[in-house]
């Protein structure tokens, strides 16, 4: 009983990260939520384990109905997104690893979305009003012809006025924010040394529409099999019920 | 199970939106000195449902949180100030601007908008006005009679007056930029007003240091890339179907858990 109601359960959270990864499959820098399954316990597996989940118990692969008892967490897949042309001298684009360092309230996030604007004080800025961080702090353009080179050097009129701060992090460390932003939990930030750039360009929603659908597909299906299940168990104690006790059987 | 139903509705919302905004750029495919916009998307807050190293059973902890968002929704349209093409008219009184730059006219209510659509004419008391029959700024009035008119590069206006053998300066026009176009409020006709984020206006002679050059006898054709736009089109479509099917999906759960007995 118990199982089918937590393998129902976990192809709602499945559902629900699927259903975040469609809203945003035309969000610039947006990165696709994955989730991470593991197979169900039997008692007896969790007596040998002394009670715990063993650690190689994480599967990867294409899943089946069984692994939907128990969803370990999710995880966010940073593949590159596909770079398109936009013709904005303000849109970048990283291409290969790297993020965008971005000053917020809350401290210093990191992003890919390279859709940025200018404020009232000139400052670049991500389509959230958060100023993006050069070698040396805000990024000011005053004037109109602004050139980035694919080195992340922003030149204004000719005039070179700061680099783009590009840096890497371990992917597992990255949390996520509204607005594309991610923020570090004890991971190093480091500079990357030779990032690549793309100019009048971004990087669009890495969302993969077709794994997506078929992800939801399976989920319903296996919502539609656990519940059958429970349908099936629900008219076994219906029997049990009125049969025990029954001396006439 | 609830939310997703609302996570695909922003889904389906800003697709809507961004729907709208491509109508708008593929309506004006033809409007002189039409600049295109473009919905920027960014994604909701998410909802940590399992804190990444949390414990998940005794002694083991988990590698990865369980982090759900809340969808999409547009942030901002932002207006790409790129260069349209150069259209060549007959039309001594067209002029384009190649660079930045904007034209100044008068609306009826006293405000100033700026324009990059230059297809002039003379009103009843012999000043420049556009399409619109706003003034343009500075006033210049021109001799009505006067023939062979010519603007500059410079914004330099004069014209032959009869009789005379040698053509008179009747004004100049002007040019004004803005540190940051995108900041620009789109107000219809064509016209831009000026905002806090737009920073202020600054006036200039055309083909001065950072003034676009004023070209007689030419209009500069919308931006609207039409390619760009239908693609767009397809795309927003697409995603709006998918996230239809997820609310159709979600429904289907939601049924079936509410006829569990």
């Amino acid at each position: 009983m118990y199982t089918t109601l937590s393998g129902q359960l976990a192809a709602f959270k499945h559902l629900e990260v699927i259903a975040n990864n469609l809203a945003n499959m035309t969000t610039t820098g947006f990165k696709s939520e994955r989730v991470l399954f593991e197979k169900a316990l039997t008692e007896e597996h969790a007596k040998i384990s002394g009670g715990a989940f063993k650690s190689d118990i994480q599967k990867t692969g294409n899943l089946d109905v069984n692994d939907y008892v128990a969803i370990r967490g999710s995880f966010t897949d940073f593949t590159q997104g596909p770079i398109e042309m936009s013709g904005n001298p303000l849109d970048v684009a990283i291409q290969g690893k790297g993020f965008f360092v971005v000053s917020t309230p809350n401290g210093e996030r990191y992003t890919r979305a390279g859709n940025f604007q200018l404020d009232q004080n000139n400052r670049l800025v991500t389509s959230g009003g958060h100023p993006v961080q050069g070698s040396s702090g805000d990024i000011i353009i005053n004037g109109s012809d602004v050139s980035i080179s694919n080195t992340g050097d922003i030149t204004v009129n000719g005039q070179s006025v700061g680099k783009l701060r590009i840096i890497d992090v371990d992917g597992k460390t990255l949390r996520r924010e509204a607005q594309q932003l991610f923020y570090t939990e004890g991971g190093n930030a480091e500079e990357v040394a030779n990032p690549s750039v793309q100019s009048k360009a971004l990087e669009a929603s890495n969302v993969n529409a077709v794994r997506d659908l078929t992800d939801m597909i399976m989920a319903s299906r296996v919502f539609d099999s656990f519940q059958k299940a429970q349908e099936a168990n629900s008219r076994m104690s219906e029997l049990r019920n009125s049969r025990v006790g029954s001396t006439q059987g | 199970m609830i939310k997703s139903l609302f996570t695909a509705a922003t889904g389906m919302e800003a697709q809507q939106t961004r729907i709208a905004v491509v109508a708008n750029n593929i309506a004006n495919m033809n409007t002189t000195g039409f600049k295109a916009s473009r919905a920027e998307f960014q994604d909701l807050i998410y909802e940590v449902r399992q804190t990444p190293g949390g414990e998940v059973a005794s002694g083991v902890t988990a590698p990865s949180g369980l982090q759900i968002g809340s969808g999409v929704n547009v942030v901002s349209t932002q207006t790409m100030h790129n260069q349209g093409t150069m259209e060549q008219t007959s039309n001594s009184l067209d002029l384009a601007i190649e660079g930045p730059g904007f034209l100044a006219v008068q609306l009826p209510s006293g405000d100033t908008a700026y324009t990059r659509a230059g297809s002039l004419s003379i009103n009843a008391s012999g000043q420049l006005v556009n399409q619109n029959g706003f003034l343009v700024l500075p006033p210049i009035t021109v001799n009505t009679q006067g023939t062979d008119r010519r603007i500059g590069i410079d914004g330099t206006v004069s014209a032959t007056a009869p009789g005379a053998t040698a053509p008179t300066v009747e004004g100049n026009i002007q040019l004004w930029t803005f540190a940051n176009d995108a900041g620009l409020q789109a107000v219809g006709r064509n016209l831009f007003k000026e905002t806090t984020v737009s920073g202020t206006a600054t006036s200039g002679t055309p083909a001065s240091t950072g003034f676009g050059a004023v070209r007689q006898g030419f209009l500069e054709s919308s931006n609207v890339n039409i390619a760009e736009e239908l693609i767009k089109m397809i795309l927003s479509q697409r995603a709006y179907e998918l996230n239809g099917k997820v609310i159709s999906t979600s429904d289907q759960m939601l049924n079936s858990t509410t006829n569990l007995r």
